[in-house]
């Protein structure tokens, strides 16, 4: 690394800190509150809380107060806070089969088993810039609200809606999906005591994909799907869910399981056509994707990465990318240390050019002399 | 450890304006904020991962020879404390404490209502968007 410690600056540095404080302080807009962040901002909140790989609402939505709403700049918050906590204990292990869906969409299949709730989606909706001035939409805003207190009805869901029967249950019944299933269960891999290296568990490749950057997912997804890696193929997507799962973990008493809260998640299952040499073509193969909060990209990149990941076996550097390339911290903090004093280093590489520069007119000299 | 914390602030409160409870109580473990490393079992290879780790408070009190023990979400110790007294409470079978068990029975079942409650009404919102897309003949 280029980096060489440089001294002083000290005053320079504590007014520009105490800049951009007072400016974040002192507005003459009104305070901007958690709850807002945490209602307004609700995918901004999960995005971060994912890509910092910590579940808490109530501080993330604190980290992109502070962070003036760079993402990642409350991601490092989050990750440099995280690091001051001891780690109580490992949860239980939760079968994702126990979510249950605020969302649930099955673009493979038309009849699937439980139904396909669109939830909370603009998907299916045109995009238009909503420029209604403030008034109007806090009175639209006091409409909705009265509406909303006349919902008298209140069903409890199906259990089969509620937590529907997957695709690949469907797939693995009609005898059309290669069974990968472990009956072995190994440890999974810890990326937060050990970094990952390839080869690697997929469980460390999961683990990554889980926390790793939005973007930079997208854009490995995009480049390997589109991109100059030979891996032009069909995708289509099994379950997209947004569900919440509970968070289990054993008492230490009664030696009872408790659930101490539920967490959001992103949950895709990509479905692969396989038609390599060596692979079953009359049978399909299923990639998966789990993310913290409502961010479904992050989860169907993930998703259709950990089958590419799969089929690739290491013959390409796809691994390697995915584990070394895309944590936001890690790629964001080498970028921008870029931005601190490196004097020293770019001193030495002029002294390099012009010693090359000396040496090379020291030898033409003695070739002309000779 | 689902109960919302002010419930469970109150209830706490009252179990230490027990006079018994008061000179019965140990702290074994005061209110640590820590985390906790969420395990899931995906469902193509049954293989489990982590997928991240969550926020908690814990605490562990001894009531007499009853431990108490809780968990619960976020940085929030008052409601730690509170839930690990309710826990310890509840294993007990003084009298002297037989009303503070109801009140954490109370609590218990208020919860379980109030986790049910919110996903009723969450799922009045969600039923109208169950969908059939049709396919082109």
């Amino acid at each position: 690394m280029g980096y060489v410690s440089a001294r002083g600056g000290l005053d320079a540095i504590r007014a520009a800190e105490k800049l951009v404080r007072t400016k974040r302080l002192v507005s003459d807009s009104n305070w901007l509150e958690e709850e807002q962040i945490l209602d307004k901002l609700r995918l901004l909140v999960d995005r971060v809380m994912g890509e910092a790989g910590l579940w808490e609402p109530q501080l993330a939505s604190k980290a992109i107060r502070q962070s003036e709403g760079d993402a990642t700049e409350a991601v490092h918050l989050l990750r440099a806070y995280r690091s001051t906590l001891p780690r109580l204990t490992y949860s239980e292990a939760t079968d994702v089969d126990d979510a249950q869906v605020m969302r649930r969409i099955v673009p493979a299949f038309q009849r699937v088993p439980g139904n396909q709730l669109l939830g909370r989606s603009v998907d299916y909706t045109a995009r238009f810039l909503e420029r209604t001035a403030d008034a109007d939409a806090r009175e639209e805003a006091e409409k909705l609200r009265g509406a909303e207190r006349g919902i008298v009805e209140e069903k409890s869901p199906p259990a089969e809606e509620i937590s529907p029967r997957r695709l690949i249950d469907l797939l693995r019944d009609m005898d059309m999906l290669i069974d990968r299933r472990r009956t072995d269960d190994p440890e999974p891999f810890d990326i937060t005591r050990t970094p990952a290296r390839p080869p690697a568990p997929r469980s460390a490749l999961l683990s990554s994909m889980s926390r790793a950057d939005t973007g930079a997912l997208v854009n490995q997804w995009y480049r390997n799907i589109l991109g100059p890696d030979g891996y032009l193929h069909e995708v289509t997507l099994g379950e997209v869910r947004h569900a919440t799962l509970p968070l289990n973990v054993r008492h230490p008493v009664s030696g009872d399981v408790v659930t101490v809260s539920h967490i959001r998640v992103s949950e895709v299952e990509a479905i692969e056509d396989l038609e390599g040499i060596d692979e079953d073509r009359t049978r399909f193969d299923v990639g998966y994707g789990l993310c913290f909060g409502h961010n479904e990209r992050k989860a169907i990149a993930m998703a259709n990465l950990d089958i590419a990941c799969h089929r690739d076996a290491g013959k390409t550097q796809l691994e390697q990318s995915l584990l070394l390339t895309t944590d936001a911290l890690d790629s964001a903090g080498f970028l921008e240390h870029l931005k601190l004093p490196h004097y020293v280093t770019f001193r030495s590489m002029i002294e390099r050019k012009l010693a090359v520069r000396k040496m090379r007119s020291n030898e033409a000299s003695a070739h002309d002399g000779a | 450890m689902q109960a919302t914390p002010d419930r469970l602030i109150e209830v706490g409160e009252l179990c230490a304006a027990n006079p018994k409870l008061s000179a019965a109580l140990s702290i074994v473990h005061p209110p640590t904020v820590g985390l906790v490393m969420m395990q899931v079992r995906e469902p193509v290879c049954r293989e489990r991962f982590y997928l991240g780790e969550v926020v908690v408070t814990r605490c562990e009190v001894l009531i007499d020879t009853h431990r108490g023990w809780a968990m619960v979400s976020g940085e929030n110790k008052e409601a730690a404390l509170a839930a690990a007294l309710c826990d310890a409470i509840s294993r007990t079978h003084e009298p002297e404490y037989s009303l503070l068990r109801e009140n954490i029975s109370r609590l218990c079942d208020e919860t379980t209502e109030r986790i049910d409650s919110s996903t009723r009404r969450e799922w009045s919102d969600l039923a109208p968007t169950r969908v059939n897309f049709e396919e082109f003949e």
